[in-house]
Formats: C-alpha cells, structure tokens, sequence
C-alpha cells in the first residue's frame, strides 16, 4: 500500500509540458529533415496531427491560419474542365506527383494523379480545424472518387489505382461522407459486413475481438458510431465482449494487442473506443496517465511510442488526445468518433446546419 | 566515408542522414554504375539529357516541407517527369529502384514500377528476388507488401510465400503485415493443410503469441469449424498443454479461445 502512495506521488511529479509541445508542433509545422521522406505522401496527415495538436492545447494562434488553408486547398484534385478525372478526386498527401501549386481550377490532366483517402479525411479535418467553410471543397469530386474506391467485400482501397484495402479506409471514408453530411460515397451496409466480419468471429459463439489490433479496433467502432449504426450492427453481447477486450488492453498505459508493449498512441485508440462505448470511466486514469507522461520528451517537446524513445507527430498528437480523454486541465476536449476537438465539431455542425438551410431554400433551383 | 556527396552546411540530421545513404550506396553497386563510389546525379547523365526534370512544387508557403538532399531531389524530379510522359521504358524502370531506395513508403513510385513491369514484360521471378531483399529490410511498410502481393497474383505462383513469410516472422513474430500477407496466401490458395502444426510450433517458441493463436482461430474457422466435439477436445488439450508454460493463467487470450467452447 505504502508502495501504491509512493507510485502515486511520481504520477504527481511529472509535469505536462505544455510550451515545449506548441514548439514541438510549430517546428513539425516548418521543415523535416530528410529521413522523414518515408512522410513525403502522406505530409497533409502529419500536417494534421499538427493543427490538431495545436487545437487540443488551445494555441492555434501561432498558426498563420490562411498559409496553411491554401496549402491544404493546393493538394485537392480538381475536376478537369470535362471532368474526366472525376473518379480520382480528393485530397493528394503533397504535391510530389509534380503537379503546379494551384488552388483554383479546371484541374490538370496527369496520368497519376489522384487523391488518397487518408490524405482527403485529413484535410477536410484540418481545413475545419482552421475555421474554413469547405466552400471550395468540390464535393462531387470527393464522393466520385470515394465512390470508385471501395471494393465488393465493403473495404475501401487508398486510392484508385489500388493499395493494401482494410478497415482503416474504412473509416477515413465514413469520416469524409459524414463531414460532407453525403453517405452517397460509400455502400454503408457493405461496409458494416466488412467490419462485423472483421471485429466477430463466425464459430458458434459470438467471441471477442481477436482478430484486429487496438487501432483497428478504434476504426471499426468510430466508423458505425459516425454511420449512427452501432447497435444495429452488434448485439449487447457482442459490444460488451469489445468493451472487455479493450479493457484489458490497459497495462499501464495500453497496448493495442495482448503481450505487446503499451504504446502511448493506444491510449487514444482503445481509450477513445471505450468512451464512445461508455465504459472508459472504469479505466485507470493515474496509470494511463503516468505512462503517457513517462514518454514525454522533455528537451524538444512531444511524446514518443515508449520511454526514452524519440518523439514524433502522431505520438505527440495522440498522446495529447490521450491526456484529453482523461481530463487533463487546460487541455481541449476530442470528439472521439471524429478525432478533431469539440470545438472544431461544433464548426462543423454549424457549417452542416447552413447547408441544410440552403439546401432547403434553393429546392426549387437544383 | 564515401566522397560520394559533397561537404555542405545542412543541418546535422540531413548531413547524417547523406553519410548513411553513402554507406548504403557502397553496398548496393550496381544501383550507382560502373563504379560504386562515384555517384552521378541524372541532371549529369547523357542519357537523360532528353528528359527536363519536374521539381515539386510546394507553392509559396510550403508546410511540414521535407529539406532534401541534392541527390534525392535530383531522382525525384526526373521521376516526375517521367509520370508526366507516362515513359514506358528500361530507364524508366531502372530509375523507380533509386527512387524506391530513397522512399520504399512512396506507393505513386511502386505502381508506376507495376505499370512497367507488365508495359516491359519484366522477369517476374527477379521481381520477387527483388521485392523479398525490399521486405526483409523494411518489413513493416504497406507498400511493399501490397507489391509483393500482387506479384504473387500476377505469377499466380505462392509456392514460395509460406517459407518466407516464416523467416519473417522469425525475426519478429508478431509482425501483423507478415500475418495479414499469410493469410490471404492461405486463404486464396487453399494452404490450409500445414498450417496448425506452424502455429503449434511457434507457440512452443512463445506460448504468448497472440498472433499465433489468432491464427489458429483463423484456420479453423475457415475449415472444421468448432462444431465437431473431436476439435474441441483438441484445442482443449491444446490449451492445457500450452497453459502449464505459463506461471499464473495470466494470459487472458487463452481464456478468450477456450471460452469458445
């Protein structure tokens, strides 16, 4: 017990950096250097984590919000003047295709051009973070691209000229259809097959969640929760099984697959599984936050994978997302099933009540 | 170290990060010409004097913008000039091998290498050489997998995908791309047979495998099913076996199993 106290008292001692993590964030915002390359597809991601980042520690004011909106708007895929490159829409990771800086269309014709999925859920995600009204989002584009993507068993692929397919897309594309409040992108029910098929066994007994690791776990649940289906595609039985199983994913912090190590980006993973489940309050919140803490950088900024490892955006975002869930002061809240804060969500439906509005009022003219 | 770049002002990351590359190059020969320590970029090659390089452009205000060496811009741009033509040619295909060496994470450079690899009729088997070398340095990224996967379909030839999907699992046995890969190989060709005696093996290296067991519940579920009482006693004493490695049942993914029955 005595050894409990004093365990607790280190939990106590670790303090949340909050300074060294805007700089942190603010230098991922400038330049890398070159053994980040393998990042070079999906910087629009890490932009991203970034912004949201920024968000969650409430300091977007060090951000130069138009830059970055026209540099997002620059990786979009615009429809060519007879739109015959429709089904390729979305949002490009970056320009390395070698396509010209251009925010403004009809989009250039080049044989490989095309968005990827990952690249356009994180970019509507960003440009909502920033305040933007997705006036210049070309929806149609998005959704006929998003469209072409998914395959017969209900994944989706990352982009059309084929890619690994699995839930993860999935996701990205409920999170696109449900910001653009259009489902016209995907076939929902093919998509829920996939992900019952892939969350529940099919032996006799309904059992647990063996298949899929805790990120996964995150995409298949996020993903019916946004599609507004989670009861629908699994019984009590069956959630409260997924609820067990990612309880027992909590070691200190969490890992996302039993006997591995506890990874601090788990921690929203399975940590944001649980609260659009209702049960993450049954979680130890000292613990999960001791670990997240315990791989802190405390020179640079950020939170690395584990202890004493380096730091790097999607660990230090997380991380910070981590911390959220639990309530750590000063600290912004997340929508878990979205993963930008409530702040941004509250944007969001905002802009969906407008177009709605308009939607009502221009009936006559569509 | 190799003389291969020259001494620059970059920060101290880019500039390691050269002499790493440098140490690689000296290894890889033929990727570098004739001669291994003299790097030329392709701006200086005759016989790319046709092709006018396309740089990225990042537009006036780049974000989270990756500083990159002279080398690595230089087989960047003239990868994008070859996108912009749709080149179909040895040159071409020559040039995605640097370009894979610089970024194996660049999934435009992997498909342009499939568009050449049938345009030019390649060796598909000295792909698979190729793509197994890729692999077993970077065995955690999507890209090569999904390339090595659609070889595979192409050569409609898995005869090789067992062995060395278990040599990769030997240096990590948990490595989920590896058991995705595996997977589907089993599945789309019906490599059922020999497959509980590989996790069985496995679990007496680490009766902790969760991937192992998963893995058992997967071949199962696709065959005998559990319906049959005979299975179940199997996996039962399977279970017990495994469990006495164990100090305390802690391993609660064991009870998941058992508890299917």
């Amino acid at each position: 017990m005595a050894e409990e106290e004093n365990q607790f008292e280190e939990f106590e001692q670790i303090d949340f950096l909050r300074d060294r993590h805007v700089r942190f964030f603010q230098r991922t915002l400038q330049v890398l250097p070159e053994r980040y390359a393998s990042l070079e597809t999906t910087r629009l991601s890490i932009l991203f984590f970034a912004l949201s980042g920024l968000d969650v520690l409430d300091a977007l004011e060090v951000v130069d919000s138009k830059v970055m909106i026209e540099w997002i708007y620059s990786q979009q895929v615009l429809p060519t003047q007879d739109k015959s490159n429709l089904n390729r829409g979305g949002f490009r990771g970056s320009a390395h295709i070698g396509i010209p800086y251009s925010t403004k269309g009809p989009g250039v014709l080049h044989p490989y051009d095309s968005g990827h999925v990952a690249m356009t859920y994180t970019g509507l995600c960003s440009l909502l973070i920033l305040g933007d009204d997705l006036s210049r989002v070309n929806k149609e584009a998005v959704l006929a691209g998003l469209k072409v993507l998914q395959l017969e068993d209900g994944s989706f692929y990352a982009v059309p000229e084929g890619s690994e397919n699995d839930i993860r897309f999935i996701y990205c594309a409920a999170s696109i259809c449900y910001m653009l409040d259009d489902w016209s992108g995907m076939d929902i029910q093919k998509a829920i097959d996939y992900i019952r098929g892939s969350l529940v066994s099919e032996s006799l007994c309904d059992n647990s969640v063996t298949r899929v690791p805790g990120g996964w776990t995150y995409c298949a649940i996020a993903s019916l929760c946004l599609m507004g289906r989670l009861d629908e595609a699994l019984s009590p039985r069956e959630l409260n099984r997924i609820r067990r199983w990612c309880i027992m994913r909590q070691q200190s912090g969490f890992h996302g697959r039993p006997n591995k190590p506890v990874d601090t980006c788990y921690s929203f993973w399975v940590g944001a599984t649980l609260e659009l489940l209702d049960v993450f309050q049954f979680t130890h919140f000292e613990k999960n936050r001791s670990f997240i803490l315990s791989t802190q950088d405390r020179l640079v900024g950020g939170f690395a994978k584990w202890p004493d490892s380096h730091p790097d955006p999607l660990h230090a975002y997380l991380g910070l997302c981590g911390l959220s869930l639990i309530g750590e002061p000063d600290l912004k809240k997340v929508h878990p099933a979205l993963n930008i804060t409530q702040r941004a969500f509250q944007h969001l439906q905002q802009l969906q009540q407008t177009w709605r509005d308009n939607a009502g009022s221009c009936v006559g003219q569509q | 170290m190799s003389t291969v770049e020259e001494p620059s002002s970059e920060p101290l990351g880019v500039k390691e990060q050269k002499e790493l590359d440098a140490e690689v190059g000296d290894h890889l020969g033929d990727n570098y010409g004739a001669d291994p320590t003299r790097y030329i970029l392709y701006r200086d090659r005759k016989e790319w004097a046709d092709l006018e390089p396309v740089p990225q452009d990042d537009g006036p205000n780049p974000v989270v913008k990756i500083a990159y060496s002279d080398k690595f811009a230089d087989v960047y741009d003239y990868f994008r000039a070859l996108l912009k033509k749709d080149e179909k040619s040895e040159r071409a295909f020559a040039l995605t091998a640097d370009a894979i060496d610089l970024n194996a994470a660049n999934y435009t450079v992997w498909h342009y290498r499939r568009v050449l690899l049938q345009a030019l009729s390649k060796d598909l088997r000295e792909e698979m050489k190729y793509i197994t070398n890729i692999i077993e340095e970077q065995p955690k990224n999507y890209q090569v997998w999904h390339h090595r996967r659609m070889v595979v379909e192409w050569l409609n030839d898995p005869s090789a995908e067992l062995q060395f999907i278990a040599d990769v699992l030997s240096q990590d046995a948990k490595n989920y791309h590896a058991w995705q890969h595996r997977q589907w190989v089993i599945q789309e060709y019906k490599l059922w047979d020999n497959e509980l005696d590989f996790v069985e093996n496995l679990l007496d290296e680490d009766v902790r495998n969760n991937s192992a067991w998963n893995q058992r519940h997967f071949v199962i579920s696709h065959t005998t099913g559990f319906s049959d009482p005979a299975i179940v006693q199997r996996e039962i004493h399977l279970f017990y076996r495994k469990s006495i490695q164990i100090s305390k049942l802690a391993n609660r993914f064991l009870f998941d199993f058992i508890h299917c029955f």
